[in-house]
């Protein structure tokens, strides 16, 4: 061959080589791991002086106390089984569907809270007040292996809130934190508590008592829909409050479920970042149940207020044929499981006490209606089957109040 | 001054003397005989030492005695003789020689005195007045080679030792010393037993109006290690052991520099001699140390008394610093114009070595951090493993315990490093020794292969270093990849060899088989060199299917049978698996591609179409390496091609030709000084002094498993991290990478992971619930898998997934990463509650009913199934992984192939 030939070949190589360039990398998109967290829950127990409680559990599970197991199944423990000391925690780690709640009692004040689902989301707390000589304690709780790191904001109606003492809290693996909120950020009428994770988890319960009553109210994850249910019970003031459960503004609506019916989108507003939305259930008219629909992560909180009690906690989920209520039934006084019908037909639900063998109590909720069934006392809480999705919570009146939302399983 | 008169002097001189002739095979001893049958001093009795038949019936003949040794003869002289003469058989002492030597020892008090010796065939040529020697026992003479006897060297004098011809010596002394020794040849006999006398309180002195003539046939059946051999075993035995603690290991330095050099100068039997000799005293250690106990006996000085004789420095190193000066004093010396033809070309030679010695100097400046132990540990670059013999018996059939373990092989270059590695007793620095042997054969070779095609003068070694510090090499120093490194050396022999010219030393059958044995060595680098080396065949034979072509092709083949083991074990897709595109910079194409065209306008007849063959090499190299999907293996054989192609133009182009004129003459200026500032833009890699190659800290991230771990070698270690984050051959699983290490030892063994099992696969689905945070209790899932610790490198998100469970803790042990301990961790070898060892493929525990084996299942272990691991009856207490015998077979004959190409090149050479 010549040498233009040999050059031809050449050239052409030269074109493959410089065509052979890979394209510039552009930097690649680094999206974050989608966390699944275990079918797990977290429950806290403080208990005061001369105080009562039972940690129950509905569905079968395992449960561990300081990374050990102690016992396998559904069923009611004493908190003194859970923690000796009067205040500790508890992993209960579902096989299948199921939920529990520590409620206590010490005859005058009555607390109940649900154990709440492993997350490592920011977790938001909110219906507290630190006014008129409240008592509010948070507990945070790190029942897991890594030592956690957490930073606490808050919010109220002076705006968002920094203590030094909240921020960057250490929570030892397999320890408890108090904090005394109502000396580190005092006269809060209306306090809500972000607890976000830098590394690490934690669950939380604040625990607010007053000089005749108290109440418990566990740290939740975030969701983009809530149903708020207003009992009606006499002499009670109602409070909702919306607490954006990330960084950055949130839109959001409230549909109002009236006697009268539905009216959608009767609130349309969006809560900045380190702001909350409260509403007094009296400025939305005969509304029964609230829905809370929103761009992004909320929280959303009851608050039930009388003169000598008090009662609150997260709202309850999006409606589900299938729930349960845990520690509902288990306190001395009164209970009365609130079940509201979102459909535009009558629903028959079942409430069957955990553990028994009968058929439990049947009753038809009508459309669009909230209706509140009294039950018999129980020793763990109870489960409801509805023939349609419905929305359920249930509350306690004794010598206290208290409440907790259902906890649906079907999805 | 007076001189002392002799005669008067002899008669004064009076000593009952017995003569040992130190019989030489083959060699009458008439003629010594015949001499001392002249000698003016009388004699008691004559004898003759280790004489065969012949000698043994003349000597009976004559009326002498026969010994077997010198000890015998000692031990059988009685106290009548005060002193022995010990002759060689080859010699002949003037009739004066030995009353000379008893006047001189009388006089001067002296217990053991020798002869000046003189050529017997120029009878006037020094062969030894004493000498001193260096502390590594190098002896030196002080003689210029064919130096004449001008009396020059006349007087009596105190030496380190004297030659064995002709030696006189008290006989109580010979006794106490054990006469010579037997295992020392002729040469080295006499400074062997001078220097033990004067342990012994001797005084040695050399007495020169003693003459001898010696026609050396005593040199005529030893072998040159073999002296090298008796004056190692004479240090060994003389020194105490505090001076041999660093008068060895530094004589060794000293030698391994010298014959590394004088490959430079061409000479190869120094270092071979040097080893032989090495070899020889190690396998004598026992005999030398009853030796040393016998000197033991009747030492009565330390080693200062050898020292006092000793000459400063290496004589090894200054008779290398002469003979590398002598070649450039060609260089210096001459004028130009007045030289003959021969001497132009000496002086091209010595030129060529300076550049040759400049760039080699630049190479082992630029990737000295590869020669000297201190290599980067990132990517593939990895430190050896801590069992050479395990990694080897992995690739010849047995358990590759990479990973979750595997039948599968070890690819064929981690198994070839590791039994070099082996050989050299487990020795890590066989790395260094590798890379380091393989750059400065790249640059040597690459000057040969100029040659061969025609591109003489010393610019052509320039190219040597394009080729093995150039851009190309960057680039994969870049990418973590070394293992090229290896290769060029081979590849580049294998085309030398391949194109040797007709009528060259070696026959046609023995270049053949020489290139095919240099390729089976570049092939196991890489597997699939042997697929390319056939398109090379192809391309140095000009497109012909010449009979170079056949050789290369041949080489190619015959390094595809090297790699069976492998390459039958293993899916063939793995060969294309785990690339990356890979790019030069862009000034490299454009400039490159610029000259090239330039190049093949300009260069001469012989030129141009190295530059055309160099330029398609390089340029589908580099064609190779951007495409990914080719995989590694191809990709850095693309480089290496990419690199020697631009070598071979570098030196095609560099080389002006003298009979251009005009526009083409100044084209090749242009070009030629292109090429040199490629050169020189490749200079600044040596800053770094690695060749590219990144450390990432690897090295010490994994020291904590060793010191926390009670049985390190049965855990394992799981990395984490993002893409490009970890050492070594990785799995991909979504938003992260990951992979198994065994042990504290990161090493280059577990670089390459086996194809995925049936264990993989099952920790792949594990690891998707553990990193999704789907398990309270990962530990426990881990724990079946033999995972002690995790190490997420980064962000990568992996570690969130442990945020919410049990039984796995952080601990704070390695900078950079985070680690975490599985609380719950079993063993790799679960026995219940006795301990077993993890011994590779080897078990070893107190007898049980079974054992759980947490590797993939495999038949080898005769083992049920156990999940996916292995469940094997324990009862004998060792178990032991049966190899396959396919591949245990070929293994086997590789060596063996090896061996007979090797006799095949020897008995196929051409005598000259």
């Amino acid at each position: 061959m010549s040498r233009v030939t040999w050059l031809a070949v050449i050239v052409v190589l030269a074109f493959g080589a410089y065509s052979a360039r890979p394209p510039v990398a552009s930097n690649p998109t680094v999206t974050d791991p989608t966390i699944i967290a275990p079918n797990a829950a977290g429950c806290i127990v403080s208990v005061g002086r001369g105080q009562t409680g039972s940690l129950n559990v509905i569905g079968e599970a395992e449960i561990s106390v300081g990374g050990e197991s102690i016992t396998t199944g559904d069923g009611s423990l004493s908190v003194d089984e859970v923690t000796p000391s009067g205040e500790g925690s508890a992993l209960i780690d579902f096989v299948g569907p199921g939920g529990a709640a520590v409620v206590e009692s010490d005859g005058l004040i009555d607390l109940a809270a649900n154990c709440s689902a492993v997350s490592t989301a920011p977790l938001v707390i909110s219906g507290i007040s630190t006014g008129n000589g409240r008592q509010v304690s948070l507990v945070l709780a790190n029942p897991y292996a890594l030592d956690a790191v957490i930073d606490i904001t808050s919010s109220s109606e002076v705006g968002s809130d920094t203590a030094s003492e909240l921020d960057s809290m250490v929570v030892p693996a397999g320890a408890i934190a108090v904090r005394d909120v109502s000396r580190i950020l005092p006269l809060r009428r209306h306090l809500s508590l972000t607890l976000s994770v830098r590394s690490g988890s934690v669950h939380g319960v604040v625990y607010e008592t007053g000089p005749d009553d108290g109440r418990a109210s566990e740290a939740v994850a975030g969701a983009d829909e809530w149903w708020a249910i207003f009992p009606p019970i006499e002499g009670l003031t109602r409070h909702l409050t919306i607490v954006p459960a990330t960084v950055g503004a949130i839109p959001f609506q409230i549909d109002l479920y009236t006697t009268e019916g539905l009216v959608e989108a009767a609130i349309d507003n969006s809560v900045p970042a380190g702001a909350q939305f409260d509403v007094m259930a009296d400025e939305l008219g005969t509304a029964q149940a609230v829905r809370v629909i929103s761009a992004g992560p909320v929280v959303a909180a009851i608050s039930l207020e009388g003169d000598d009690t008090m009662a609150g906690g997260p709202a309850a989920g999006s409606p589900a044929s299938s729930w349960v209520l845990p520690g509902a039934g288990v306190l001395p006084g009164t209970t009365t499981v609130w079940v509201f019908n979102p459909g535009d037909e009558d629903v028959s639900v079942s409430l069957i006490e955990f553990g028994s063998d009968g058929g439990g109590t049947s009753i038809v909720v009508p459309a669009g209606a909230l209706l509140g069934i009294p039950m018999a006392s129980t020793q763990i809480g109870y489960t409801l089957v509805a023939q349609s999705p419905v929305v359920t919570v249930w509350t306690s009146m004794g010598a206290g109040l208290a409440y907790a939302a259902g906890i649906a399983i079907d999805g | 001054m007076s001189i002392p008169d002799l005669e008067v002097s002899t008669r004064a001189a009076s000593a009952a003397v017995s003569i040992a002739i130190v019989a030489i095979r083959g060699v009458s001893l008439e003629g010594t005989v015949a001499a001392l049958s002249r000698q003016a001093y009388e004699v008691e009795s004559i004898s003759v030492i280790g004489a065969d038949a012949a000698q043994t019936a003349f000597a009976e003949a004559n009326g002498m005695t026969s010994f077997g040794s010198m000890a015998a003869l000692a031990a059988g002289t009685g106290p009548e003789i005060e002193m022995v003469w010990i002759l060689h058989g080859d010699s002949e002492p003037r009739p004066d020689a030995l009353a000379a030597l008893v006047f001189e020892s009388q006089r001067n008090d002296a217990s053991l005195v020798g002869s000046k010796i003189l050529d017997a065939a120029i009878r006037d040529r020094l062969e030894s007045v004493g000498g001193a020697t260096d502390v590594f026992g190098e002896p030196y003479l002080g003689l210029d080679e064919d130096e004449v006897d001008l009396e020059q060297y006349d007087v009596v004098r105190d030496v380190a030792h004297v030659s064995g011809v002709s030696l006189l010596i008290r006989r109580d002394l010979l006794r106490g010393l054990q006469g010579t020794d037997q295992k020392i040849p002729p040469g080295a006999a006499g400074m062997d037993l001078s220097q033990r006398a004067r342990l012994a309180g001797a005084r040695v002195m050399v007495v020169p109006s003693s003459e001898v003539f010696h026609s050396r046939d005593c040199t005529h059946d030893v072998a040159g290690w073999r002296e090298q051999a008796g004056r190692m075993r004479s240090m060994f035995k003389v020194y105490r052991l505090l001076t041999l603690l660093w008068v060895v290991p530094v004589g060794f330095v000293v030698a391994m520099i010298d014959g590394v050099a004088r490959l430079l100068l061409r000479q190869f039997r120094p270092l071979a001699d040097y080893l032989r000799a090495l070899i020889w005293n190690i396998a004598m250690l026992g005999s030398t140390w009853s030796a040393r106990r016998v000197l033991k006996s009747v030492r009565v000085t330390s080693d200062e008394e050898l020292f006092r004789h000793q000459v400063g420095g290496s004589i090894r190193l200054r008779n290398l610093s002469s003979d590398f000066g002598e070649r450039l004093g060609w260089v210096i010396d001459r004028e130009p114009g007045v030289l003959s033809e021969d001497e132009v070309e000496d002086d091209s030679g010595a030129a060529a070595l300076v550049v040759l010695v400049m760039v080699i100097s630049v190479v082992a400046i630029a990737s000295r951090g590869l020669w000297f132990g201190t290599a980067p540990v990132g990517g593939f670059s990895l430190p050896l493993g801590d069992n050479p013999w395990q990694v080897v018996r992995g690739f010849a059939g047995g358990w590759n315990t990479t990973g979750l373990g595997s039948p599968e092989p070890v690819p064929p270059s981690v198994a070839g490093l590791s039994l070099l590695q082996a050989v050299l007793g487990g020795w890590q620095g066989a790395r260094n020794v590798a890379v380091a042997a393989s750059l400065i054969a790249a640059v040597v070779g690459t000057g040969r292969l100029l040659e061969r095609m025609g591109i003489s003068g010393p610019s052509r070694h320039l190219a040597g270093l394009l080729v093995v510090v150039g851009p190309f090499v960057q680039m994969q120093g870049e990418a973590g990849q070394w293992t090229g490194l290896l290769a060029l050396g081979p590849l580049v022999w294998v085309i030398v060899w391949a194109l040797r010219p007709e009528g060259s030393m070696l026959g046609w059958t023995g270049r053949l088989v020489l290139a095919t044995v240099a390729g089976v060595v570049g092939t196991w680098w890489f597997p699939v060199m042997a697929v390319t080396a056939i398109l090379v065949g192809a391309a140095v034979a000009k497109a012909r299917w010449s009979r170079t072509a056949v050789a290369v092709a041949v080489v190619g083949l015959v390094g595809t049978l090297a790699a069976s083991p492998y390459l039958l074990a293993v899916d063939p897709t793995v060969l294309f698996e785990g690339g990356r595109a890979l790019w030069p910079p862009p000034w490299l194409i454009y400039a490159g591609a610029g000259t090239l065209v330039l190049g093949l306008l300009s260069a001469a007849d012989r030129a141009w179409r190295i530059v055309a063959w160099g330029g398609i090499l390089s340029l589908s190299g580099v064609i190779v390496a951007a495409v990914a999907g080719l995989g590694l293996e191809a990709q850095n054989a693309g480089l290496v091609f990419a690199s020697l192609g631009l070598g071979l133009v570098a030196g095609a182009l560099i080389a002006l030709d003298d009979d251009s004129v005009g526009l083409r003459k100044s084209i090749q200026v242009v070009v030629s000084f292109a090429v040199v500032g490629v050169v020189m833009m490749s200079l600044p890699a040596a800053v770094g002094g690695s060749l590219g190659l990144e450390d990432d800290g690897w090295g010490e991230r994994l020291e904590f498993v060793g010191a926390l771990s009670s049985n390190p070698s049965s855990e394992r270690v799981l990395l984490v991290g993002p893409a490009g984050s970890l050492p070594g051959e990785v799995r991909a699983a979504g938003f992260y990478e990951f992979r198994l290490v065994n042990g504290p030892l990161f090493g280059f063994d577990q670089a390459h992971l086996p194809e995925e099992r049936i264990g993989d696969r099952a920790m792949r689905e594990m690891l998707d619930v553990v990193a999704g945070g789907g398990s309270l209790r990962p530990g426990a899932e881990l724990a079946p898998f033999a995972i002690r610790w995790i190490v997420v490198v980064g962000d990568s998100g992996f570690s969130r997934g442990f945020n919410t469970q049990l039984d796995v803790r952080e601990v704070s042990v390695s900078p950079g990463v985070r680690v975490f301990e599985n609380t719950v961790a079993s063993a790799r070898v679960e026995s219940g509650s006795a301990d077993w060892m993890y011994e590779g493929d080897t078990l070893t525990g107190p007898p049980v009913e079974s054992i759980r084996l947490a590797d993939n299942f495999d038949g080898g272990w005769a083992a049920d199934r156990d999940g996916w691991a292995n469940r094997i009856p324990a009862s004998s207490g060792v178990l032991q992984y049966r190899p396959d015998p396919l591949r245990l077979g070929l293994a086997l004959a590789i060596p063996a192939a090896m061996a007979l190409a090797a006799g095949a090149v020897w008995l196929g050479r051409k005598k000259p």
